[in-house]
């Protein structure tokens, strides 16, 4: 019987060695890659380890005439901005969802939801017409105001099961204490839900940080353009720089690496919040 | 008093000519490939300034795409009404752009302009513009599919001598069994999903005297013996190359190059530079693309024409920047392919390629792809009968015929309605 769990163990051990193996190959090929220098990039055999590494490609990725440093910024700056609004519109919006009655409620609901549904594609020539007619083409607003069209309710959904998951008594007993229905959200719910909010940011954050559609559509000035597009500057009509791309790309992991280490057991959790209850 | 009144006629005149030029100063949108090479980028602002120099009252605003977004840009802005005033575009974009009316013919514009002649450009590239006995672009840069490269070693290896490249197809087949075994090949075909192999297969027929499409570019003209001829060579050459070429890409072929895996490999004269970077010790050597016994060396042209849009509010000052950048001494100077202007070209080509003279020779007689405004429908066509007959699906003469019938349709179909 003993036995038998071990072997299960190890299986078990086995598989998610192969599953991780599978899933950081190409992450570690990317790292390889971008510390070889172009004599290195395509030898045969090829080796995963470089013979003579190099950081030439990150101090060329931000060398000059390269505008990755810019893009970078430029792409910090639509995502946050879009994840604090949404943020900000989504906490009440959800709250509301999720605790007080009106009429039309769940029809109102639905149709928040029924928003993801339209493929990007079948909204990006409105969108571009729109945002021409308000003169917004080549603005991070364009960018910073439709991202906010599919990410606001993609935050109310993910909230609004936080915000079920905390006993209602709670706030009822601050009413009871003497709380104003907006002190019982804001001093005791809020806290509450605090997990729910780092979990909303993030998702938020990583769907704003790798767009790439609108922001090849509504961007023309090149220090306007944001990561996802910029980064094609390393591809050219015959040949790639493999080693600067991959020297970029390994770049532009690291803030999603950085906020996914410190919130995963969150960003877990809110994604199944709510996945059992109505 | 006398001299605050002096004082006053001066402002206001100074007013009154400050006005009279902003007035008169225009904008001018330019759209550019994005470039890598920070001594291009150098060279492109000082042509900007002396541009600026000769006129003063154009402004040029500079916006440059990276080349897997430039077409969708341009694309979408044409499309939008918001194009930019002057832009480089793909010579087989051309077409298209002409018969969408994106672009404006130039036949008026060369005819007064001192500077712009078509003997001054390469012939190829200058009648990839031609739509429907129209100018549509002036060639800005070129570059020829394909020149033969072949490493030196293993030319050796095989018992050859390396200061005799294959010169007839015969030759270049022979050559290549020769240093084909278990881990050498003689050569690595590419297939792949863009144009390249497009170019390969088109340069094998025009040098066998054939055609895609015949003179109005009106029908399709692949199903005569030299086209047949010429694929059933590209066909042949799947012995002397590694397995795989269907899903090879142009990319691929030149890495397995560069690591010494294969003798020779087509490609154009701009691969010269990833060569040096990526294989520094290879002793390598370019040829001319190989011919048949009977037969010319004619390659394929690539490159970029520039246009002006029919929406541009500047369309003079476009011109004059058009002359400007295609005249012999900036176009050496801001191009990063084949400057297109011919005395540019060997400026350039002494200045910055190895065996200069092979590529100019080659450049000097390449043919320019089909003018037809849908032709990445006509190259997909073509590109799936390559595929048939290398993956034995068809024999070359169904796979020929099939396709002459699918592209006269298209043909047939498109200009019913245009």
């Amino acid at each position: 019987m003993i036995k038998r769990q071990k072997t299960g163990k190890i299986i078990t051990y086995l598989f998610a060695l192969l599953l991780a193996i599978f899933v950081c190959f190409p992450l570690i090929v990317m790292i390889s890659m971008s510390l070889k220098a172009p004599d290195e990039q395509f030898t045969y055999p090829p080796h995963l380890i470089p013979q003579h590494p190099t950081l030439n490609n990150y101090f060329q990725v931000f060398g000059q005439g390269s505008m990755f440093a810019k893009y970078f910024s430029n792409s910090l700056l639509v995502a946050s901005v879009s994840t604090l609004i949404v943020l900000g519109v989504a906490i009440f919006s959800s709250y509301g969802y999720a605790r007080m009655n009106f009429p039309g409620k769940n029809f109102l609901f639905i149709l928040l939801l029924l928003s993801q549904l339209f493929p990007l594609a079948a909204i990006i020539v409105p969108l571009y017409r729109i945002m021409g007619n308000l003169k917004l083409i080549d603005t991070y607003l364009s960018l910073i105001i439709s991202y906010l069209a599919f990410s606001v309710p993609v935050g109310v959904w993910l909230l609004r099961s936080f915000f079920l998951g905390v006993p209602q008594e709670l706030e009822e007993a601050a009413l009871i204490d003497g709380c104003t229905r907006f002190q019982a959200f804001w001093k005791i719910v809020i806290p509450l839900v605090r997990p729910g909010m780092g979990a909303t940011a993030a998702y938020v954050f990583f769907l704003t940080w790798q767009e790439f559609m609108f922001a090849l559509t509504f961007i023309n000035s090149e220090s306007k353009r944001t990561l996802p597009v910029g980064i094609f500057d390393f591809v050219g009509q015959y040949e790639t720089n493999w080693g600067n791309l991959m020297a970029a790309s390994i770049l532009v992991c690291i803030p999603v690496f950085v906020i996914f280490f410190f919130i995963q057991k969150q960003l877990v959790a809110g994604l199944t919040e709510g996945a059992v209850k109505g | 008093m006398k001299k605050q009144f002096l004082l006053g006629v001066v402002l206001l005149l100074v007013i009154c000519l400050l006005g009279v030029a902003s007035a008169q100063e225009v904008t001018l949108k330019v759209w550019l490939m994005k470039q890598a090479e920070v001594e291009l980028i150098k060279a492109q602002e000082e042509a900007l300034a002396e541009f600026q120099k000769l006129y003063p009252d154009i402004n040029v605003e500079f916006t440059v795409f990276p080349y897997n977004e430039y077409r969708d840009k341009l694309l979408i802005a044409a499309a939008a009404g918001n194009p930019p005033d002057v832009s480089v575009i793909d010579q087989i974009w051309n077409p298209e752009f002409a018969a969408a009316g994106f672009v404006i013919p130039l036949d008026d514009y060369v005819t007064q302009s001192p500077n712009v002649k078509k003997e001054n450009y390469f012939s190829g590239a200058w009648e990839s513009a031609v739509f429907q006995e129209k100018l549509y672009g002036i060639p800005f840069d070129v570059g020829v599919w394909a020149l033969n490269y072949y490493n030196k070693d293993i030319f050796r290896n095989a018992g050859l001598d390396p200061e005799k490249p294959p010169v007839t197809w015969d030759e270049f087949y022979e050559m290549g069994s020769k240093m084909t075994s278990e881990q050498q090949w003689g050569t690595a075909l590419y297939v792949g999903s863009g144009d390249a192999v497009q170019c390969i297969v088109d340069a094998l027929i025009f040098s066998n005297g054939g055609s895609v499409l015949n003179q109005d570019f009106r029908k399709c003209t692949l199903d005569q013996p030299p086209a047949i001829e010429a694929l059933k060579y590209f066909k042949k050459l799947q012995s002397i190359n590694p397995s795989g070429e269907v899903a090879r890409t142009e990319e691929d072929s030149f890495q397995l190059f560069t690591a010494g895996k294969i003798g020779m490999f087509w490609y154009g004269e701009w691969g010269q530079d990833t060569i040096n970077a990526r294989a520094p010790e290879m002793d390598w050597a370019l040829a001319n693309f190989p011919r048949p016994a009977e037969g010319k060396s004619i390659g394929t042209f690539g490159g970029w024409n520039m246009v002006i849009y029919q929406q541009a509010t500047q369309k003079d000052a476009a011109w004059k920047f058009i002359e400007f950048w295609t005249s012999k001494e900036i176009n050496e100077k801001v191009s990063s392919l084949t400057p297109a202007n011919i005395e540019a070209a060997q400026a350039f080509l002494n200045q910055k390629r190895k065996f200069p003279e092979v590529v100019f020779q080659q450049l000097s007689t390449a043919l320019y792809r089909p003018i037809f405004p849908r032709y990445p429908d006509l190259a997909e066509i073509q590109r799936n009968a390559t595929t048939n007959i290398l993956l034995d699906q068809k024999s070359v003469e169904e796979a020929l015929k099939d396709a002459t019938k699918e592209i006269d349709a298209l043909l047939d179909e498109y200009y019913a309605n245009h």
